[in-house]
């Protein structure tokens, strides 16, 4: 079975190291992206199955990524997963209105990263 | 007009068969000038009684007309000077200070109407009546138009007389009260400063006619003129400051050390006047119709007494110095000047002393409001900044955090490879750090939410049962470890509980962590439930443990922000010290409140109540409808009848709004665009099969009636039912809604039993 992909958009490179670590001994492919720009430009190019996107970002929020995709046809309708480390009423219901799957908030619960994937990915659907 | 026209058909000669109006006493009142403003301001100011009578000049050419007018006004308490002609008039209104001018208006050397002309040049505040043997239209008109306030037909009878001057009077206090109103109108109306006294200014100048009107208010140490008008500038120049200087412009102090003011200016801002002296009034003000006598002051007299000669070297003869009061400080000075002598009556000084307290009164109030709005500005940036440093933090303490934690955990999970015990345990223990530090970090955020009131308190029903279970599930297993007994008790009869399950678990878990950190291995540890004994209305929470116990002098600060108990013999036991304030605080976002009864060497409850049922919320009523009109009506109608109504055009509009809050009851029409009502009700009963639902319709009969019917259950009502109906049918379903869940909780209770 082809490995699934997943893009992590998230500015600090030790959570992204972290979570991609996390990631490809789960089985999923992973790739990077440091910025909001650098986010969408990597959406377009590799075609993820997932997208776990940081909200606060110094140079674009994982928000006006999630806005740049849908609006492009070849990615609209990308899974998305937002995390935070404020879990702010407004970033909540920003999210749900961007179509998210899940809202995760830092630090991670034991576990937590991995179910909500798996749960993004249908995978956890028999 | 119609008072002329009235005295013109006067029968004249006789009083008799006139109604006697009775006329007011000698002595006119002046409301509205010295009512309270003076009596809560306490000053030394005399009583009504002693204000002086009315002053009255009669010029008549006949001495038998002047001897009988002045008689009439005499015998009524008015103060009665005679003129025989316009020269000797003139001479006598610039001598003195009057209130009323009786006046024929044949005169010999000058008409009537040129002496009132001049007159009113000299004295524009006297009021002047005209008589005359010969009422004309042409000399009414003339006379009225010149500013005579009333004219009277010769033979004048005695009631005639003194009605035309008890009203001639009565037009000096309104014009005053009017001035009053209008002040204190102006006063209130504008609420910058600097835009109000300026303004109060202008309206001085112009109702009183005076050539220089000048406000001067404290800056710093000075008094000097915030807003003038009339005065040169050469004036200015030197009289615009208060304060005495030595030669190195140094200030000049008291004997007392208080800042010494020059001028006459100066001592009656300090309040230091002698009210012995004919210059001062016992209100404290200074004033003159002649200044010149003023320059004249021998040696050794207070040489504040003498004004620095400017404003009688600028040639103004008629000074008066009114102290703006507040309370018991003189904050200000309003001044008037005028060429002309004789300008200036002890009520007219009066009259202002009482204005210039409501003046210092509201002037005092509104710098209180402005520093109030200031000190509001800075809490709400205060506030901002709170909350900003909050998000702040909390980005820049978790992102660590979440790293630390996660390399770690990836290495325990053995995704870089195989670990030795070794390396396990220690790898246990960054994440027991790690875990640490979350939860201060945590409480750290959690105090910052309480501060400033961001926490929100969700109330729902709550069952205590699983509350408690959860609870002690959660700690069982350190308490365990530590060899304490852990229990959970909730009393049976506690039924139809609501509140914020999370939060209120969470205070119970601070509660328990405390215990178990104080209480030694064997001990006892329980979460309790009950009715609070001493109020019906709310349950009480009470977790006791068999622990080391608190002192005496720490039970009164231990819920304070960082407090932490510290013994002498052990160190601190962990934790920043926000677990209590944060729970305490939670409580009493609840409505309820927290304690601790405890004794050294046995053990401590903490108890905290919490009211059984939320505050009463307004029911939240959704109505769907595409017709705005109806909208508009139906919302009107509800939210005068007490609920809280939202609004909706079509059906997913709907649906996305009951997803994001908690609705009562939906009321929605049959006929929507989009998806049809009968969808729309379907889908809102799949998602909540207890919300009560109501149809709305102008179409009783048709196939969409059918299919809605269909959705169960259902209350129909008519759109041609009375708003009385509509709101009758409302609240009863939403009070069987109540009365259903009341009966299912009498129905668990019984069953408990």
């Amino acid at each position: 079975m082809k490995r699934k992909k997943i893009l992590i958009v998230e500015d600090d490179e030790k959570i992204a190291l972290a979570m991609g670590v996390r990631l490809k001994a789960n089985g999923y492919d992973v790739f990077h992206a440091f910025d909001a720009m650098g986010g969408v430009d990597m959406t377009v190019k590799h075609q993820p199955h997932l997208l776990i996107l940081d909200i606060s970002m110094p140079a674009g929020s994982g928000f006006s990524v999630a806005e740049k995709i849908q609006k492009l046809a070849t990615t609209a309708g990308t899974p998305m997963i937002f995390i935070t480390a404020s879990r702010k009423p407004e970033f909540l219901a920003r999210a749900a209105e961007l179509g998210a799957v899940a809202f995760i908030e830092k630090p991670f619960q034991d576990g937590e990263l991995l179910s909500d994937v798996r749960h993004a990915l249908r995978e956890d659907v028999p | 007009m119609t008072r002329i026209e009235k005295k013109a058909t006067e029968k004249p000669g006789t009083a008799e068969g006139q109604k006697e109006e009775p006329i007011p006493s000698s002595v006119p009142s002046f409301s509205l000038a010295l009512s309270s403003p003076l009596g809560e301001a306490g000053l030394r100011v005399p009583a009504l009684a002693t204000v002086p009578r009315s002053k009255i000049l009669v010029v008549d050419d006949e001495k038998s007309i002047r001897v009988t007018l002045q008689a009439f006004l005499q015998e009524q308490g008015y103060e009665v000077e005679i003129a025989e002609d316009a020269a000797k008039a003139r001479e006598l209104i610039a001598a003195g200070a009057w209130d009323v001018v009786v006046s024929d208006i044949v005169l010999p050397g000058m008409s009537g109407v040129e002496l009132l002309k001049a007159i009113h040049s000299t004295a524009p505040h006297v009021q002047v009546i005209m008589m005359t043997g010969e009422p004309t239209v042409e000399t009414a008109s003339e006379v009225v138009r010149t500013g005579a306030s009333d004219y009277l037909t010769k033979p004048v009878s005695k009631n005639a007389l003194l009605r035309s001057v008890a009203h001639a009077i009565q037009i000096k206090i309104l014009k005053d009260e009017r001035l009053a109103r209008e002040v204190l109108e102006l006063l209130n109306r504008i609420s910058d400063i600097p835009t109000a006294i300026r303004e109060l200014l202008q309206l001085l100048k112009a109702r009183t006619g005076f050539e220089a009107v000048g406000i001067r208010l404290r800056e710093g140490d000075d008094f000097p003129y915030f807003v003038q008008s009339g005065f040169t500038d050469e004036f200015l120049k030197t009289e615009n400051s208060l304060v005495a200087r030595d030669k190195n412009g140094g200030v000049c102090r008291n004997s007392d050390g208080s800042i010494r003011f020059e001028c006459t200016c100066g001592l009656v801002i300090s309040g230091k006047t002698d009210p012995a002296n004919a210059l001062f009034t016992e209100g404290g003000s200074c004033w003159t119709n002649n200044s010149l006598p003023m320059l004249d002051l021998p040696a050794g007299k207070d040489s504040r007494l003498n004004p620095r000669n400017r404003c009688i070297h600028d040639g103004f003869l008629s000074i008066a110095l009114i102290p703006l009061r507040s309370g018991p400080d003189i904050i200000g000075l309003l001044q008037f000047n005028d060429s002309r002598p004789n300008q200036l009556t002890l009520e007219m000084i009066r009259f202002y002393e009482g204005l210039g307290c409501s003046i210092g009164i509201v002037l005092a109030r509104q710098r209180v409001e402005e520093e109030l709005k200031r000190s509001n500005v800075a809490l709400s940036r205060r506030n901002d900044e709170l909350r900003d440093f909050y998000h702040t933090v909390s980005h820049e303490l978790k992102t660590p955090l979440t790293s630390a934690r996660e390399f770690t955990s990836i290495l325990l999970d053995g995704i870089a490879g195989p670990l030795t015990q070794e390396q396990k345990q220690y790898l246990a223990l960054i994440l027991e750090s790690c875990n640490q530090l979350q939860f201060c970090v945590g409480d750290l955020l959690e105090a910052v939410r309480l501060e400033t009131g961001k926490m929100e308190i969700r109330s729902t029903a709550a069952s205590l049962e699983t509350l408690v279970a959860n609870v002690v599930a959660a700690m069982k297993p350190a308490m365990n470890a530590k060899g304490i007994e852990l229990r959970g008790e909730v009393e049976t009869n506690l039924v139809g509980v609501s509140l914020d399950e999370r939060r209120i678990s969470q205070v119970c878990l601070n509660l328990l962590s405390n215990a178990l950190k104080f209480t030694p291995s064997g001990g006892v540890v329980t979460v309790r439930v009950s009715d609070d004994p001493d109020n019906v209305a709310m349950i009480r929470f009470a977790v006791s443990d068999t622990g080391r116990g608190i002192a005496a002098e720490h039970l009164e600060r231990i819920f304070d922000k960082l407090y932490q108990v510290k013994e002498t013999d052990s160190s601190i036991v962990g934790g920043v010290g926000l677990g209590l304030y944060i729970a305490s605080g939670i409580v009493r976002l609840h409505g309820g409140r927290m304690w601790v009864a405890s004794k050294v060497g046995m053990g401590s409850t903490f108890y905290f109540t919490l009211p059984r049922r939320a505050p009463p919320v307004r029911h939240h009523i959704l109505f769907v409808d595409d017709d705005r009109a109806a909208q508009q009506i139906v919302s009107v109608v509800l939210e005068q009848a007490g609920y809280e109504v939202s609004l909706a055009g079509d059906g997913a509009e709907a649906l996305r709004m009951v997803e994001g809050q908690a609705i009562d009851l939906a009321i929605v029409d049959l006929c929507l665009q989009g998806m049809p009502g009968p969808v729309l009700l379907r889908e809102l009963r799949r998602l909540w099969s207890d919300l009560p639902l109501l149809l709305y319709t102008g179409y009783p009969d048709s196939q969409l009636m059918t299919q809605a019917m269909e959705v169960s259950p259902l209350t129909l009502l008519t759109k041609s039912c009375t708003g009385e109906k509509f709101v009758a049918t409302v609240r009863d379903l939403l009070e069987r809604e109540e009365r259903k869940e009341y009966r299912t909780r009498m129905k668990e209770q019984g069953s408990r039993k």
